[in-house]
């Protein structure tokens, strides 16, 4: 089995980004602006709001040790114990390095060209996108279709092959929590990782650094068995 | 107690000596094999002294020619100052003692020859001096009867010429030599110490010694009794002879022996006891040094029987496997990195195609609806074409049978064992690392211990190691054996100091018990003697051995002989004499010879009466002891004819001033 892992290029097959997109899009996404813009497609029932925030959400449901990082900063701020419990699951797995999919370095932060994947979610329309009509360059918006919210809900409770990104893409949109795509882009950027990679380049991993964060957090004499496998 | 046998058996019984030591001591020493036969008697009396000269005076070349004849008992040498009268003693002091004691220089001056007949004990001798400018340079010694001696002043005359001297020295010997012999007289050895030196020097006083009795120094003196420069010790010793007290004479040599002896083995124990004590310290120390150099062996002893070349081998061995050890532990971490990056890649791979699968199954269902580049619809035909010809809808190029399911249960399989065979590597090789952890430990350790083994072997077999501290050992050992070996023994007394010691003080005993009751029956003389000589309310006087003579007068009033007045003095030093020659003849000892040469008994602190009083006293001690001759020197011309029964006096001849 070589056909999509990293070492060709393209650490993911097109049917799992497209799936993985469209659970974060059913997901991330809110209501259509009322009154609807002229662009929104007439089947469309969410939006979400710039191919930004899409790559951010992807770069944290694509890393999972970002992912914990994030949730241990959470908990040290909100000091939800799920959070410390859900870090160390992920961190003391091999998690980290079996779902790592790394992603490109780009102006915006971490980026991967999803056109192909989105491709396939467009042709049977299940999701639209559309630029706003506004601005010189104005952003991409992902309108999610009655179809496509259908297909999703397929996936959520048919398909237990995937429940994996069923999981993460509700986790990520709950840590996103609204917040829009340059704002996660900054929080990213705090991991030195993040912001020391080359542009273009694959944005390195940070288990080592979270599992040793992870320890801090909770001492051996506490109910966990942090630092063994 | 004066002979050998005696005196070896009172030592032997003093310090348990071996006799045969005590009697070679004590040989050597010239303690004589049998007593010697006590001398019989001591007489000197002068019979007749005759000087002749020539004096040089203005009026030309005068010759002088005087002859004395001498009797026993008093006689006054009486005339006014510078007469000579002392000169007169002087000349006999020459004769007699072989050497004069203060003879005026103008005397010597105009003197040629003196002859001098004198009886010494039975015999009569006739001494003759040839002098030049005041020296001797003839003597002869004669022999003979009296009236033959008169006429043989310039030449034997039929006597026997005893002995011939050609100059001072010579004639000072045969004196010291036939008066000592003659009159039973020992030399009385002394031992004085001499300034710086730790060892001092025994010297003899013959019978220039014994002749201070003979000639007493005048008033002002304060010695009781003997020679002016009082050696140390003499004077006791010659009242020791003439109280003729058994030993005296040897115990005053085994005095001066013992002082001399102690002296030289004082001398040699100090430096034995020096020598002793660095022998112990040096001793001390070298024990010391070998505990030290033993120590310093026992400390690197323990690496003695390493063989330094197998424990090298050895090292280099254990070092081989250690970095074997780390090469391998190296190699398994590489491995098992190596698997566990292929089990996550198995992992992917199966995760991948699981939902690779299903989301295939999702998709595939779906029809396109638009084109995702224009968004234009999809048409019928196209449709069509993809049904019945397979080729996509979208893009017209075939379609994709839909999997086989067989085929896609057999990769799902193949992937799941893949899986299962990765972790399985992976778990191996975690354990191989595991292992080849554990054994660097252990090489390490082994590395450690063969470093410690073959660290001790190369210190021990170094050269600055065993091998010298060995050395060090068998020199400490060697030089303790030595000096341990080491005996010094001479801090011990000399036995001749021991035997000498103990014989002189058996004689010291045998003496004193001696001297005891003769010194009463002394005291009592001198006493009697000082009260008739004129010593005003004299009550006794007690003379010791030592010649210590405290003097104790009218009131209980005692003194020492030297505080009392000069006046008294001299008539103690005469009454002494006397009453030594007094115990001698009652006793029938050898005692003092009876010959008294007294100058100016009538000296300026002497009154008249006091003066006649003793000239009174000395002719009545003469009349009671027959062959005491006694001269007497003053310039009182009236004197003698003061005592009720007038002496002899010798006096200028008439018309001159002057004997010469």
């Amino acid at each position: 089995m070589t056909s999509t892992l990293v070492d060709d290029g393209r650490p993911t097959s097109t049917k799992q980004d497209a799936v993985r997109l469209l659970l974060l899009i059913h997901t991330a996404s809110g209501h259509v602006p009322t009154p609807r813009p002229a662009e929104a497609p007439a089947d469309a029932v969410a939006v979400l709001h710039t191919q930004v925030l899409l790559q951010k959400l992807d770069f944290w449901l694509r890393n999972p040790d970002y992912l914990a990082n994030e949730l241990l900063t959470r908990y040290e701020t909100d000091g939800d114990a799920g959070d410390l419990d859900l870090a160390e699951h992920i961190l003391l797995s091999d998690e980290p390095e079996v779902r790592r999919y790394p992603m490109l370095r780009y102006l915006f932060g971490a980026y991967e060209p999803l056109d192909t994947a989105l491709a396939m979610l467009a042709a049977p329309r299940l999701v639209i996108k559309r630029r706003t009509r506004q601005g010189s360059r104005p952003p991409l918006d992902y309108y999610l279709t009655e179809q496509g919210r259908h297909i999703a809900q397929t996936i959520v409770a048919d398909v237990p092959e995937l429940a994996y990104y069923v999981e993460r893409s509700a986790l990520v949109a709950d840590l996103a929590a609204g917040r829009r795509g340059s704002a996660l882009r900054d929080v990213q950027y705090l991991q030195e990782e993040y912001a020391e990679t080359a542009l273009g380049e694959r944005i390195g991993g940070i288990a080592a650094r979270a599992r040793d964060r992870l320890a801090r957090l909770r001492p051996a004499d506490q109910d966990g068995v942090v630092g063994q496998p | 107690m004066t002979h050998l046998a005696e005196l070896v058996d009172a030592v032997y019984r003093k310090t348990g000596l071996l006799a045969a030591d005590v009697e070679s001591v004590l040989l050597l020493h010239g303690v004589p094999e049998h007593p010697a036969a006590s001398p019989t008697g001591r007489h000197l009396q002068l019979h007749r002294l005759r000087v002749r000269g020539m004096k040089d005076l203005p009026t030309g070349p005068v010759p002088i020619d005087r002859t004395f004849d001498l009797e026993t008992g008093v006689t006054v040498i009486a005339g006014p100052n510078h007469c000579g009268k002392t000169s007169l003693l002087e000349l006999i002091t020459l004769m007699l003692r072989g050497s004069t004691r203060n003879l005026q220089p103008d005397v010597a001056g105009w003197l040629r020859s003196v002859s001098l007949d004198v009886q010494v004990n039975e015999r009569t001798l006739g001494l003759r001096l040839a002098l030049t400018d005041g020296k001797a340079v003839a003597g002869t010694i004669l022999e003979g009867d009296v009236s033959a001696l008169a006429g043989a002043d310039d030449d034997p005359n039929g006597c026997v010429v005893v002995e011939r001297t050609s100059d001072e020295g010579g004639w000072h010997q045969a004196l010291e030599t036939q008066m000592l012999h003659r009159l039973s007289l020992e030399p009385l050895p002394s031992y004085k110490k001499i300034a710086g030196r730790e060892i001092g020097v025994v010297s003899s006083h013959g019978w220039a010694a014994y002749f201070a009795a003979l000639y007493p120094p005048a008033g002002a003196s304060t010695i009781l009794l003997g020679p002016d420069n009082n050696a140390a010790g003499v004077a006791p010793r010659l009242l020791d002879v003439f109280l003729d007290l058994p030993g005296a004479a040897l115990r005053a040599r085994l005095a001066a022996a013992l002082r001399l002896l102690k002296a030289q083995d004082d001398v040699r124990r100090t430096h034995a006891g020096a020598t002793a004590k660095a022998l112990t310290d040096t001793t001390a120390a070298a024990r010391t040094d070998l505990e030290t150099a033993r120590a310093a062996l026992r400390a690197v002893e323990p690496g003695a029987d390493l063989d330094a070349g197998a424990a090298r081998v050895a090292l280099i061995a254990a070092q081989a496997a250690h970095d074997s050890a780390l090469t391998r532990a190296t190699e398994a971490s590489t491995e098992l990195a190596s698997a566990h990056a292929l089990r996550i890649a198995d992992r992917r791979a199966l995760q991948s195609l699981i939902e690779d699968t299903a989301a295939g199954a999702l998709f595939h269902g779906l029809n396109p609806q638009a084109c995702p580049r224009c968004e234009s619809s999809i048409d019928e035909d196209r449709r069509r074409q993809e049904s019945d010809a397979h080729t996509c809808s979208v893009c017209a190029r075939p379609v994709p049978q839909s999997n086989d399911p067989e085929a896609a249960a057999e990769r799902r399989q193949d992937a799941e064992e893949a899986v299962a065979a990765s972790e399985r590597a992976e778990h191996l090789m975690g354990q191989a690392v595991e292992a080849a952890e554990a054994r660097t430990v252990t090489a390490a350790t082994d590395v450690e211990k063969a470093q410690a083994a073959f660290d001790r072997a190369t210190a021990a077999q170094d050269d600055s190691g065993l091998e010298q501290a060995r050395r060090a050992v068998a020199v400490a050992e060697g030089a303790l054996a030595a000096l341990e070996s080491v005996q010094i023994t001479d801090t011990e007394q000399d036995v001749a100091v021991i035997v000498l010691d103990a014989a002189h003080e058996v004689l010291t005993t045998t003496v004193a018990g001696a001297a005891e009751d003769l010194l009463d029956e002394l005291n009592t003389d001198i006493a009697d003697l000082g009260r008739s000589f004129g010593i005003a309310r004299l009550e006794t006087v007690n003379l010791k051995r030592n010649l210590q003579m405290p003097v104790t007068k009218g009131g209980g009033y005692t003194g020492p002989f030297g505080q009392q007045s000069a006046g008294e003095r001299l008539r103690l030093r005469y009454a002494l004499l006397i009453a030594l020659l007094r115990i001698g003849r009652r006793r029938s000892i050898a005692s003092h010879p009876g010959l008294l040469l007294l100058d100016s008994i009538r000296a300026e602190e002497v009154q008249d009466d006091d003066a006649t009083q003793l000239l009174a006293a000395l002719v009545e001690v003469c009349r009671d002891e027959p062959g005491l001759q006694i001269l007497v020197t003053t310039q009182d011309t009236s004197l003698a004819g003061l005592v009720s029964e007038p002496p002899a006096t010798i006096s200028p001849l008439p018309g001159q001033d002057a004997f010469f």
